[in-house]
């Protein structure tokens, strides 16, 4: 109940009005967003791919990884600020839309993963890494931002 | 070099067994999602289309 409110509350809060109010803004918030979204695909794609040795493969890992992980915090950044603003529009019916919580729930995983688990043990030389780890990782990673867009892109046909 | 080969004569060490657990329910936990996902939506258009 406190979490409906909350909702609500954001809504008619100015960030919800703005974004109702003003389909041009919105629309500007909504093509960063999907940007962004490109943008952290694609960092995690070249990393996941050049972990299990599909691309890139004259480059050393740990130079596309540290690479890509400058531009991943970027496009996470960018997408968190204008999700927030979009979801703020419609934060009512984003509240009854399963489709917003499984993204937010593979969203939290996706964050947990990377920052407690994927970077901790990329720091390391990845020659030291066990490769079955290295390719779990990799494709679990894959899985976890493909569920991120998949689950979004849901929310807009549900 | 020298730490590959001991760090595979050693097995895998915390953060690395951490990191299996981790991926791997996370793939497994994924799987089932998009398989509940998908056979419901094959459920709804067989309703629909026969």
């Amino acid at each position: 109940m406190e979490l409906l409110t909350f909702f609500e509350w954001a809504e008619t809060s100015m960030l919800g009005s703005i974004g109702k109010t003003y389909g041009g803004v919105y629309a500007i918030g909504q093509s960063l967003h999907l940007m962004s979204l490109a943008l952290l695909g694609g960092t995690v794609l070249v990393t996941d791919l050049r972990l299990l040795n599909v691309m890139l493969r004259d480059v050393p890992s740990e130079v596309v990884v540290e690479s890509a992980h400058k531009w991943f915090r970027v496009a996470l950044i960018v997408i968190i600020s204008t999700g927030i603003f979009m979801a703020a529009a419609v934060a009512t019916r984003m509240y009854y839309n399963p489709f917003y919580w499984a993204k937010m729930s593979a969203l939290l995983t996706g964050i947990v993963f990377v920052f407690a688990i994927k970077r901790p043990l990329l720091k390391r030389p990845h020659a030291s890494i066990n490769p079955i780890v290295l390719k779990a990782v990799a494709v679990a990673s894959i899985i976890i931002w493909f569920s991120v867009a998949a689950t979004g892109r849901w929310i807009g046909f549900s | 070099m020298q730490e590959s080969s001991e760090s595979k004569k050693e097995g895998m060490d915390r953060l690395e067994l951490i990191a299996l657990g981790a991926s791997s329910t996370v793939i497994v936990v994924a799987l089932i999602y998009w398989a509940i996902q998908i056979s419901g939506v094959l459920e709804m258009l067989e309703m629909a289309y026969g």
